[in-house]
Parts: structure tokens; sequence; C-alpha cells
């Protein structure tokens, strides 16, 4: 096994390109959860429908057209979900919500099944981005640096409106104690509302910039949604920092473990994870509320 | 101004208030005395609406607040500064007046008079809400509280596991809203506290008001502060 300078630098560039591509992901399901306790496990599958629509549009109008129209879509979907599920299921406590949203995946599945078949679908990566760029000494695909700034640049961001504005702070005080933000006169139920179809959005843009590496299948939200789950955990429940941190930790385990210990990379993070649990029962950087 | 007929409410199969019924009269402090689980706490939570009330009606200036969602109710004109006072975490103590600032602003209230009320928390704008001290997490709840600029304040113990000298400081201020004729309903376990700032008293025991009066005849009733107070 190489252990040059470029081995160390290749795998830091992909472990921060899958540790992106999670918080994309993993920023709605935790704030959304965060905000008003809702376990939404459909959210691969949002992230899969992202895929889908990012696909077709490209096929006919081009990448970018397909990377913006995905998380329109997916908002859109969260939109209609809200409505007619998730508002009614708010305050039916996590069981009925782990079930309502475990058939969610399915229904979601056969759905992208009927609207697309089975085929993988593929996206071809726009020309600015085809091309290999060096950094850290090594080639490394433009596209795969494109996910690791958009990452970063979605979290700083996220930041900046949850640390600096005034809707960030109704966030953060509903998080903290939603009855008391309410009190206050912040319409929490739509705050949710707004918070949740961010976090759709999210996921169908993971799902937009996911599609040019993955293939595109109808089981790709099932695939993702341990890791993203795996994530919240580790991270904690409700925050920004916590989602970062997972995600990162998540990339960097993951990658680093697969080329270093390949015999031991599919329990590594499950012993993280285990060990997190143990120690820090609700995640590294928990919401304080 | 506040009125309140034959309401019941609870927590889930627990029924606590039984046909409970109240008035308090605009400009006065009206304090709600009994003894632990009486009944007093849930009656400003259902009045909040953080508790659905199952039966009876709740009035404020005339208008039914029954089914109206809390963020309704603060905007109807009624500011609560709960038990626990509740100050976010997550936000700094500037941040957590201004998060009631912002949303009711254009009133007597503004940030630089609450300083001056409570100038402690002039001190300490850029902490967060858990680096503060019991007491002066207190004076951030009603300053809070007071940003809304509320026609009804509800306070739920407000002395609660306060020392002394802080419990002095929070009548004192009490006592100064109250002079500028703030309406208030106070919730409160601390006998004498209450009854020096109260206008009207009323109190409750198993989720009934069973007495009504002013401070100087319940500090008369000895009968009374005996049999449902405990005193």
């Amino acid at each position: 096994m190489s252990q040059d300078l470029g081995f160390w630098a290749v795998q830091t560039l992909n472990a921060l390109q899958l540790s992106m591509l999670l918080f994309l992901l993993s920023i709605g399901l935790t704030v959304i959860f965060g905000l008003m306790h809702f376990v939404n496990l459909a959210h691969g599958s949002l992230y899969a429908f992202g895929a889908y629509v990012a696909a077709s549009v490209a096929s006919v109008a081009g990448f970018w057209a397909g990377f913006i129209a995905a998380p329109i879509a997916v908002a859109v979907l969260g939109l209609v979900l809200y409505v007619t599920l998730i508002k009614r299921m708010r305050r039916s406590g996590p069981m009925p919500q782990v079930l309502i949203t475990f058939g969610l995946i399915f229904a979601l599945l056969d759905l992208t099944r009927i609207i697309w078949g089975d085929l993988a679908l593929g996206i071809e990566v726009p020309a600015i981005l085809s091309g290999r760029v060096s950094v850290l000494g090594v080639e490394y695909p433009a596209y795969r640096l494109f996910i690791i700034a958009l990452g970063a640049a979605i979290y700083a961001g996220l930041a900046s409106v949850l640390a600096r504005t005034q809707i960030g702070a109704m966030i953060r005080a509903g998080v903290d104690n939603d009855a008391m933000a309410s009190c206050l006169g912040i319409n929490v139920e739509r705050l949710f509302f707004l918070v949740f179809c961010m976090g759709c959005a999210l996921a169908g843009l993971a799902g937009a910039v996911a599609a040019p590496l993955l293939s595109v299948t109808p089981d790709m939200g099932l695939q993702i949604l341990i890791p993203t789950l795996i994530v919240i955990v580790i991270g904690g429940l409700g925050s920004l920092k916590g989602a970062i941190a997972g995600s990162l930790i998540y990339g960097f385990v993951q990658t680093f473990g697969a080329a270093l210990a390949p015999q031991l990379s599919s329990i590594l993070i499950y012993a993280l994870l285990a060990a997190v649990l143990v120690t820090r029962p609700t995640g590294l950087f928990p919401a304080k509320g | 101004m506040l009125d309140l007929t034959n309401l019941e409410s609870g927590y889930g199969e627990t029924q606590v208030l039984h046909g409970l019924s109240l008035a308090a009269r605009p400009g006065r402090v009206l304090a709600i005395l009994g003894r632990n689980g009486a009944g007093k706490s849930t009656t400003l939570k259902t009045v909040m609406g953080l508790l659905p009330a199952r039966a009876g009606q709740i009035l404020f200036d005339g208008a039914a607040l029954n089914g109206k969602r809390p963020f309704d109710i603060a905007k109807s004109g009624i500011a609560y500064v709960p038990e626990t006072r509740d100050i976010f975490p997550s936000l700094t103590v500037r941040e957590n007046l201004e998060l009631a600032a912002t949303r009711f602003g254009g009133g007597d209230w503004t940030m630089d008079r609450v300083i001056e009320l409570f100038p402690r928390l002039g001190e300490r704008l850029e902490n967060g809400g858990t680096q503060l001290s019991g007491g002066e997490q207190q004076m951030l709840a009603i300053a809070r509280a007071l940003l809304m600029n509320p026609r009804l304040l509800i306070l739920d113990e407000p002395t609660e596991g306060l020392a002394p000298i802080i419990v002095k400081l929070i009548h004192d201020k009490l006592q100064d809203l109250r002079r500028k004729g703030l309406s208030m309903v106070l919730v409160e376990q601390n006998f004498g506290f209450a009854t020096s700032l109260a206008d009207d008293v009323v109190v409750i025991s198993k989720g009934q008001v069973v007495w009504t009066g002013t401070p100087d005849e319940i500090r008369a009733d000895t009968n009374a502060q005996h049999r449902w107070l405990g005193v």
C-alpha cells in the first residue's frame, strides 16, 4: 500500500467529500428532530427522489438545470408530505412517527420504480467540473472538490443564519424549548414547516450532487439512511455543530478505515458509534435544550 | 380582564382543575395561593394554552382564549414567566431579550428600560443563558416578559429557589411594576411575598377556589391560613 503524501492527500479529500455529502443530508434531519422531536426516517428517500429529478431534468436540460430543479422538487414533495401526513403526526409520539415514515420509505421507493423503473440512471458531470485539479500535490477530480466546496459553503451559510439572524435565534430557541418559544409569540409550527421544507430541499440537493458519482437507483435512499442516522447520533441531535462533526467523523473513519484496515472497515464506524453512546449518550454536540 | 369560569384541566388522565373560577382585574395584582399540587401552576399553563382546557371558559378582555395556541395568546397581550424560567440556553442574554423585543416592539418597555430595571443584565448581555445564576435567570425571565409589552403579566413562583436578598430585589421590582399599573397574576408559595404585593388574593385547593379576599383579610384569617395553606 502506497502511503506517501499523495495517498494521505487523496484519502483526506475523499473523506471530506463523503463528509460533505452526509452533512447535506444530516443537517435537515437533525434540525427537524431537534426542533420538533419528529423522527423522519423517509429523509433518505427524499435524497433518492432528488437524485432522480436531477437525472431526469439533466438529461433534457443539462446538469445545472437538474441541480436547481432537484431541491425545489423535493421541497415541494416535502410540502405535500407535511400537509398530508407530518403535520397530523406531530404530536403522536415517536413510535407512530417511526412506523409512518418507515412506511413512507417503501411507498416512495415504489413510486420511484413506477415513474423511473428499476434501471440505474446516470448524470454526466458538467464540462467545467469534469477535469482534474492539482490540490495538495495530487490530481483530484474537480467535481469532488466542488462537492467539498458546496458542503463547506452551505455549512458557513447555515452557521451564519443560525448565529446572526432573527430567524436563526428563533430556530435555536425552538430547539431549546418549543413551548417557551411559543409563549414568546413565535409560531413554532410555521417555523417547523419552514425548517422541514429547507431540510427536504437540502436532501434533494444532496441527491443531485451525489447523482454523478453514484448510480441513481431506487434503493439509494435506503443505503444512505443508516450512515445519516449514525452521523446525527454521533454528532448529537438538533445542532449544526453536531451535524458537521458527525459527518466529518463518519467520513474520515469510513474512508481511512477502508484504505488502512479494509478487513475492519465495516465494523469501525459501529464500534465508534457504540463508544460514543457509552461515553456521551446524547452525542458529541447535542442541542442545549 | 382575565376571567376563568368553571375551568377544568390536567395532565393526561389526571384531572387537576375541577371547575375553577376566578377573575383578575385591570391594574391590580392577583395572588393565587395554595399548597403544592393544588392546581396553581396548572391554572397558569391552561391560561397560556400549554395545557388544553377540558371544560369551562377563559376570557381575556372579553375574548375567548380556549383552544388558542400559546403564540396567539402571547400576541393577545399576556406574558408568562414560568416557574422554571425557561431561559434559552443556546441564546445569549441579549438574544433572549431581543427575541421578545423584536416581536412586541413599539410599547413602553424597551431594551434600555429593562436594563435600567435590572442593571445586572446589562453587564451580562453577551453571556449565555446557562451562565447566569438563578436570580439572574429570574431577572432575565421577567425582563423578557416585559419586553413583550404585555397587558397582563403572569408569574409562576418567581421566588422559587432564590436567596433571600434576591427575593427582596425581585419583590421591589415587582412592586415598582405594580405602582406603574401593570396588571399581574402571581402564583406563589411564599405567603409574605405574595400578600405584600397583591391587591386581591384567591386560595386554591384541589383544583377549586376555596377562599377569596384581600391580603389584609387572609392575614387576619388564621383559620383559612392553617386550613388551606398550612401556615
